[in-house]
């Protein structure tokens, strides 16, 4: 299944995720975005970290998830690879994140990301599987 | 957004062009994490430099009198306060002062191509051939994350009032309520961040000109115009008749005020307020003045820049196969950016023509042409 998709917004940039299951959802949409900054290919794993997210409702669960990936970048410069979902529902995200600190001489940024946004922003089930819609802020 | 002009030519910059540029993507920090070691503050300083604006930068030495009198509210908004702003923010905040950005973030140093009023022109400090500088950067992170924290605010608030949202990137609660009144401090902090960010930037392209100019020409780069692309400002404009406070958001819009409002600067009162419209790193970008019939029709707005045409995948797929820096180096525009994916984002071929756009301006009269302006050095985050 694919995992994620980019599609056009004039302005940003938007993209599409999908996921078999929730903690999917949430997995790809972190891949998605740290594909968005950096290649991932490049990214090795030596460094974990325990996430958490608090929300109300899925969409907001899903932007602040994916605006605390953009945070730890910016502040301390972490680039994630890989994520396990420890837990997640409509209110709580709980995940490890596993990857390194930002290496100028090993990463290329392909392009900064302020954040994501509530525009069109859509997370939900359709057919069995989880779908969602989001454009970040650039 | 903010325009820089000089005592150079043309042909002076054309001369240091790829020198101009691989100095200011050295002084000036533009890539992730590329910080100055020489400027860095506490969160105390931080706050300081949000509650009053540039005002901080003449206190320490990055600015004068005559910047501070050519900025939009003289480069500090009134009521900000710092303690509206939350910890992220400000953390974000202090990463990126003094950094460019990516994005549609530039520093370009161009010329003055074309002039069409010559005595509008003149009073502006502007003349053909002259050396010009552009500097695009904003409140960056912190005020990308004073937006995200205050959605979480105005998203329970439009709820409350009663508000129907047709997206919730629109949530908002009334200007007089708690939670509007709020924002607008927070907001306020957050563009004196921008004219400190824009101020920092003109400082260390100053230090670059007179390093590589030394000695020869005027390398003064005075402000000629510094306004804001996107913010909300509480203004008095006539309204049926009657003279009432407003709100008046400009989101992707400047400013553009008319000739004798006190708040055109006074060099500028009698031709009215420089508008600064940009278009793309391949062409050209636009002075123009605002007008009384903007005044009246717009409360004295403009655009603020050319507008997208294509979307960022839309231009990789054009880009592919093409070398859009080389391209550029032919055309007599040498380009660095300080990400892969920025320069072919943001080709010239990914935006509208401005001088289309601006023709509107000029032709609907909400502004009038000054002069047009091309690039020869361009750099971008």
């Amino acid at each position: 299944m694919q995992k994620y998709r980019d599609f056009d917004h004039t302005g940003d940039l938007g993209v599409e995720v999908f996921g078999d299951s929730l903690p999917a959802l949430f997995r790809h949409a972190g891949e998605a975005l740290v594909n968005i900054i950096a290649d991932a290919d490049t990214i090795r794993i030596r460094e974990s970290k325990a996430i958490t997210v608090q929300a109300e409702g899925l969409e907001q669960l899903m932007v602040r998830w994916l605006n605390e990936l953009v945070f730890l970048f910016e502040s301390e410069g972490l680039l994630f690879k890989r994520f396990d979902v420890d837990a997640v529902d409509s209110d709580h995200l709980a995940v490890t994140a596993h990857g390194e600190f930002y290496d100028i001489d090993r990463h290329s940024i392909k392009t900064t990301v302020k954040g994501a946004t509530y525009h069109r922003l859509e997370v939900l089930q359709e057919e069995g599987r989880w779908r969602a819609a989001i454009i970040f802020d650039l | 957004m903010r325009l820089l002009r000089s005592g150079l030519s043309r042909a002076d910059v054309q001369a240091h062009a790829r020198e101009l540029v691989e100095s200011l993507f050295r002084n000036i920090p533009c890539g992730v994490g590329s910080r100055r070691k020489d400027f860095k503050l506490d969160q105390k300083e931080l706050k300081r430099v949000l509650a009053s604006g540039v005002q901080w930068t003449l206190k320490h030495g990055y600015g004068n009198t005559e910047d501070r009198d050519h900025i939009e509210a003289e480069g500090c908004i009134a009521n900000a306060d710092p303690d509206r702003i939350g910890d992220r923010a400000l953390e974000r905040g202090r990463a990126q002062l003094g950094t460019l950005g990516s994005g549609n973030h530039f520093v370009e140093v161009g010329y003055v191509k074309e002039i069409y009023d010559a005595d509008t022109a003149a009073v502006m400090g502007l003349e053909k051939d002259q050396a010009t500088v552009l500097i695009h950067t904003g409140s960056r992170g912190l005020g990308h994350q004073v937006c995200d924290d205050y959605l979480a605010v105005m998203l329970k608030a439009a709820r409350r009032y009663g508000i129907d949202l047709p997206d919730r990137q629109l949530c908002c609660a009334p200007v007089d309520s708690k939670e509007g009144r709020d924002y607008l401090a927070a907001m306020a902090a957050a563009a004196n961040f921008a004219f400190v960010n824009r101020q920092m930037i003109t400082h260390w392209t100053r230090e670059t000109f007179a390093q590589i100019f030394q000695g020869g020409g005027d390398i003064r780069l005075p402000l000629v115009y510094d306004v804001c692309h996107n913010i909300a400002k509480l203004e008095t404009h006539l309204l049926e008749g009657k003279e009432r406070e407003v709100c008046v958001h400009r989101k992707g819009a400047t400013r553009a005020f008319p000739p004798g409002h006190p708040e055109t600067p006074e060099r500028y009162r009698t031709v009215g307020q420089p508008v600064l419209v940009p278009g793309d790193m391949g062409r050209y970008s636009f002075v123009l003045a605002g007008t009384e019939a903007g005044y009246r029709e717009t409360f004295g707005s403009a655009c603020h820049g050319a507008g997208r045409k294509m979307s960022r995948k839309q231009a990789k797929k054009a880009a592919k196969g093409r070398a859009i820096a080389r391209e550029l180096e032919d055309r007599g525009i040498v380009v660095r950016g300080a990400s892969i994916g920025t320069i072919v984002e943001e080709m010239p071929d990914a935006y509208k023509d401005v001088d289309n756009v601006v023709n509107v301006l000029h032709h609907a009269g909400i502004s009038r042409k000054v002069a047009k302006l091309a690039p020869l050095a361009v750099i971008k985050g």
